[in-house]
């Protein structure tokens, strides 16, 4: 069980990352990608983060300048009390010990040229993992995330989509992490294989005491797979939740309107749900509007120049359900 | 595109005082001393330091590197020993006929490699493309040079003297020796013929190249589903052909043409050697046997600014014939 | 569990039987060319029945080679292992068992065996393999000493004869047997030219590609200014104002060459480094220099094999060159640049003393590309799977 008494495992503070975008005539950048402009949050022992968006809106850079994949420009973070952005390389090698990443593409994210037992046997040798045998190890390894044994010499094309991200996941596991970021680990399979990976990943969670931060766009997913669910919008986070909470009431505008587009097999909901349709385009990271990101698309009735000035900040009940939005439903204590 | 030339021009820069460098290094570090040649046994000591400080070789190498790059603005190369003329004077007299070569042989290339390239693509799989394939090959791996005495062999000697065939090819120089006896009309001819077997053993074996990148490059482009849509739009294979899938598939061609302009100027410095042509590959060739400095030196940063200047020169072709990067 | 099961690749091998065995251990070859599998089956046979013309037409010839010069000894060396080999392989592919089941394939594998079916590149690569064996057999089956001057006022210039397949030189010597001496030059130097240039080229390239920012601007201004230059006019420069040996020309035919690997090592790089398995390593902790070695290179591999292969036959076409103007190897070694140099004088009268040896080039450098091609077709797709 979640013990939200001691302090988070993973604690995000400010965290942004700009990538510069093209070149001035000196070479120095002049305008920035604000792919992450300023997110946090925190993740307890044993839960599973979900964190969702649509394409774009940095949820995958997020995932990666947490561990550190990317260095973020600015902002603070803390894993078990280490301050992971000023880890020297002996602290960050331990680090990655301890936090693992798990990728999105099953095709893309193995080595091609190196057989399973090798890959395996490599990540154990570099750390100096797996004892006396390290072959023996491997298959171990390869059972946990249900391959068979015997496939150990065959390379990774000889695999399916679904087995190939066992095997990132196996890789993963190799260095015995507490913490894994699952980005997207789902989206590139077919639908019947997702659910075998997704229970693996639940079962390995409950097995080894697992905490996951789960990035995918697919919200029927994410309720299913997580304790608290995230929402992003163009680098920041405009909704957090626990799961059931926040697919019961959403309170910003644009979680509503995501999930009133989720499918919904319940002939009798059919009705009751009205579909919002968001007009416009999703507008750039470059120049995010001002004030509240989402004002441009916003359909909420009481929008008004505040929106477009202020930017919110996230608010609610403490330590539970917050949002980003002036205008958050009754009964919930916003600043404005 | 301005933007985009701009800085291709000013990265150039940087790239020619490099090669510089690079030319006045590899010369001035090497064994051997060039006023050797005049010595004569019994020479004056003064005499001889005479002659070093008429060449500048006195001064020391700093210094030395400092003229050499200031020549490339003013134009004072120095001077040749092997000529006894300024080197300007030499690369005037030089430059002019090997530019002649190389640009007829890179059109010649151009032209019948894209055309051959062409046919093997519209006609794959054929006879006509396998055929092809196989003369492209052998003359793909052929010495120029041997190429080269091949063809006197055959179109000049041959010719000439055993086949007795009306029209055979001249095998050395630019004109003939009564060139100057000859009329308007005999001397153009004159030229012409002497032009062939050089241009021909310059040209054949980048053409192979030039015809087996075409191929594939006109077979990707066929591929595509805009070409299906021209034929459904009912338009005839020739229109289909060079209007449109040409003007793609030359893209490429044009980067791999940039590659091979140094491969052209090394090619001369063979041709002109066997062909007795008036032009700077072999004036360069004897100027480094004869440890001609000067010359050397500014023959060898001729041939590699040639080099840049062909390729700013592609990079503008390639901006105009690619709209990608027009609007960059 | 596991759902399917990938690709099982099961071998089925054309064993052939009692009567298979005899027919090895007295042609070996033969069993496996009846059986179809002509390329793998006529080499065997090929060398099998080469070497075997060597011993019994020259047998004098082999025995005082083995007292001989280190060369001589290197020839009898190729001989007796050619033999054995082409022997042995043959025994026990014919014994081997039926079927063979082959877990797991690599990438390498699936390229081999896409070559295989590429019938001129793989007729290339016997060519080429059958030059260097020839090349280093060269003592024991070329007819003539290549220095070796005949009679000089009857065996001058002399065309195709029996004595002298292919006629003799101002100097009453065999061509044939320069041309096979001059053959040992072009491919030693080819192949030492090249291996320097891709082990520089792909290392620089893979550090510039991978580390980017100022290493890479520094490498590549580097390569750029070499890959400038018109190569020819560099290497006359550096040879003609040091003294030409084989050792400098090697030196620096291969030190002008890396830099157009390096850049060809670098866009793989490039493109490899995000990919997911890179970041990967990344993620995982691997220290850069593992990174560069045992994961980047490996994988940008395939086009410098073919890069290089194609540089070994320009190689030899410019040492050829080289030898041609006089700035290459030197008399009284036998090089083919210098022989077509030596009939250039006589090409009227002497026209074999130009010819043969520029046909060997060709035919070389042919093999060289046909192989490189059919790299290229076999590495290409499967590397982007």
């Amino acid at each position: 069980m979640i013990d939200r008494s001691l302090p988070p495992l993973l604690s995000v503070r400010g965290l942004e990352k700009h990538f510069p975008l093209g070149q001035g005539m000196l070479g120095r950048a002049v305008r920035h990608v604000k792919a992450v402009d300023g997110v946090d949050f925190a993740i307890w022992r044993g839960e599973t983060l979900g964190l969702v968006g649509e394409s774009g809106c940095g949820k995958s850079t997020t995932g990666r300048a947490v561990l550190r994949l990317l260095e973020p420009t600015a902002g603070e973070v803390h894993y078990d009390g280490m301050d992971v952005r000023a880890l020297d390389r002996e602290s960050l090698r331990a680090f990655r010990r301890r936090a693992q990443f798990v990728f999105q593409d099953p095709f893309g994210s193995l080595n091609p040229r190196l057989s399973v037992g090798a890959m395996l046997e490599e990540v154990l040798e570099v750390h100096g993992l797996g004892g006396a045998n390290r072959r023996d190890r491997a298959v171990e390894l390869l059972e946990l995330v249900g391959l068979r044994p015997e496939h150990i010499d065959r390379y990774p094309h000889e695999f399916s989509g679904g087995q190939r991200q066992r095997l990132g996941v196996a890789r993963a596991l190799s260095v015995e992490p507490e913490f894994l970021v699952l980005d997207e680990p789902v989206s590139a399979l077919d639908v019947s294989v997702q659910a075998q990976v997704v229970n693996l990943l639940e079962d390995l969670q409950a097995e080894l005491g697992l905490t996951y931060l789960f990035i995918a766009h697919d919200l029927a997913l994410v309720e299913h797979v997580s304790d608290r669910v995230a929402v992003m919008y163009l680098g920041r986070i405009v909704e957090i939740a626990d799961a059931a909470n926040l697919y019961r009431e959403p309170r910003h505008p644009y979680t509503r309107a995501l999930l009133s587009a989720v499918p919904r097999p319940d002939p009798v909901g059919r009705e009751q749900r009205e579909r919002i349709v968001l007009q416009g385009d999703v507008p750039s990271a470059v120049d995010p509007p001002m004030g509240c990101p989402f004002h441009p698309r916003c359909p909420h009735p009481a929008k008004d120049d505040v929106c477009g000035s202020v930017r919110p900040l996230l608010e609610g009940d403490p330590g539970g359900h917050l949002a980003a939005c002036h205008y958050q439903p009754s009964g919930v204590e916003t600043s404005t | 595109m301005t933007k985009y030339l701009a800085r291709r021009l000013l990265g150039a820069i940087p790239l020619v005082i490099g090669i510089a460098t690079i030319v006045f290094f590899a010369v001035n570090l090497a064994p051997g001393d060039p006023t050797l040649r005049f010595l004569a046994p019994g020479m004056n000591q003064e005499v001889i330091e005479q002659m070093r400080a008429n060449f500048g070789l006195d001064q020391p190498m700093h210094i030395r590197y400092v003229k050499w790059l200031g020549a490339m603005l003013t134009g004072d190369f120095g001077y040749s020993f092997s000529h006894s003329r300024p080197v300007l004077a030499v690369l005037r007299d030089f430059v002019p006929n090997t530019l002649v070569l190389s640009a007829v042989a890179l059109v010649v290339a151009f032209v019948l490699g894209v055309l051959l390239g062409t046919i093997q693509a519209v006609r794959q799989y054929s006879k006509v493309d396998s055929g092809l394939s196989v003369v492209l090959l052998f003359f793909y791996s052929m010495p120029s040079f041997w190429l080269a005495l091949m063809l006197i062999l055959t179109l000049s000697l041959f010719a000439r003297n055993v086949w007795e065939l009306p029209i055979w090819f001249p095998a050395s120089g630019m004109v003939s020796t009564d060139y100057e006896f000859l009329s308007f009309g005999a001397q153009l001819r004159d030229r012409f013929m002497h032009l062939v077997l050089p241009t021909l053993s310059l040209a054949l074996v980048l053409t192979a190249g030039i015809a087996r990148y075409m191929r594939g490059s006109m077979l990707e482009v066929i591929r595509q589903d805009y070409i299906r849509t021209a034929h459904a739009k009912g338009l005839s294979e020739r229109v289909v052909v060079f209007k449109h899938a040409l003007r793609n598939a030359l893209i490429p061609i044009i980067t791999l043409v940039g590659l091979y302009i140094p491969v052209l100027f090394s090619g001369t410095v063979f041709i002109e050697y066997v062909f007795a042509w008036p032009g700077m590959g072999r004036t360069i060739y004897e100027a480094i046997l004869t440890r001609d400095y000067p010359l050397v030196m500014a023959g060898s940063f001729f041939f590699a600014a040639m080099v840049v200047v062909a390729n700013l020169i592609a990079d503008v072709l390639y901006a105009i014939v690619d709209p990608r990067i027009r609007y960059e | 569990m596991s759902s399917d099961v990938g690709s099982l690749v099961v071998e089925h091998h054309q064993g052939t039987s009692r009567g298979g065995r005899l027919l090895s251990a007295i042609l070996p070859g033969l069993p496996q060319l009846l059986a179809g599998r002509w390329g793998v089956g006529s080499a065997a046979l090929l060398t099998w029945v080469g070497l075997l013309w060597i011993v019994v037409a020259r047998p004098s010839r082999v025995a005082s080679a083995l007292g001989g010069a280190w060369d001589e000894q290197l020839a009898v060396g190729t001989l007796v292992v050619g033999l054995s080999t082409a022997w042995l392989w043959s025994w026990r592919d014919v014994a081997a068992a039926h079927e063979v089941k082959r877990v797991g394939v690599s990438v390498w594998e699936l390229a081999v065996r896409a070559f295989s079916k590429n019938r001129t590149a793989v007729a290339g690569l016997l060519v080429i393999v059958g030059l260097y064996v020839i090349a280093l057999l060269t003592p024991l089956v070329a007819p003539y000493d290549p220095a070796f001057q005949g009679d000089l006022l009857r065996e001058r210039y002399v065309s195709a004869s029996a004595a002298h397949p292919l006629g003799t030189d101002q100097f009453a010597r065999d061509v044939l047997s320069r041309l096979l001496y001059g053959a040992r030059i072009s491919l030693l130097i080819g192949f030492v030219a090249v291996s320097i240039s891709v082990t520089i080229g792909t290392l620089l390239g893979a550090i510039a590609g991978f580390l980017g920012g100022i290493v890479d601007g520094v490498i590549m201004r580097f390569v750029d200014m070499v890959i400038s230059f018109p190569r020819l006019v560099l290497l006359i420069t550096i040879i003609a104002l040091f003294e030409p040996s084989i050792f400098l020309i090697t030196a620096v035919l291969g030190l002008t060459l890396w830099p157009g690997t390096a850049r060809i090592v670098r866009g793989e790089v490039l493109s490899l480094r995000e990919r997911e398995f890179v970041q990967a390593a990344t993620a995982l902790g691997f220290s850069k220099t593992r990174i560069i070695l045992r994961h980047l290179i490996p994988n940008a591999l395939g086009p410098v094999i073919v890069a290089a292969t194609l540089g070994i036959g320009n190689t030899i076409v410019l040492e050829a060159g080289l030898s041609f103007l006089g700035l290459g190897v030197q008399p009284p070694t036998p090089s083919w640049g210098t022989m077509v140099a030596d009939g250039r004088n006589v090409l009227l009268n002497a026209w074999w003393l130009s010819t043969f040896p520029g046909l060997a080039i060709v035919f070389t450098v042919l093999s060289f590309n046909l192989v490189g091609d059919g790299l290229r077709d076999a590495l290409d797709p499967r590397l982007r799977s």
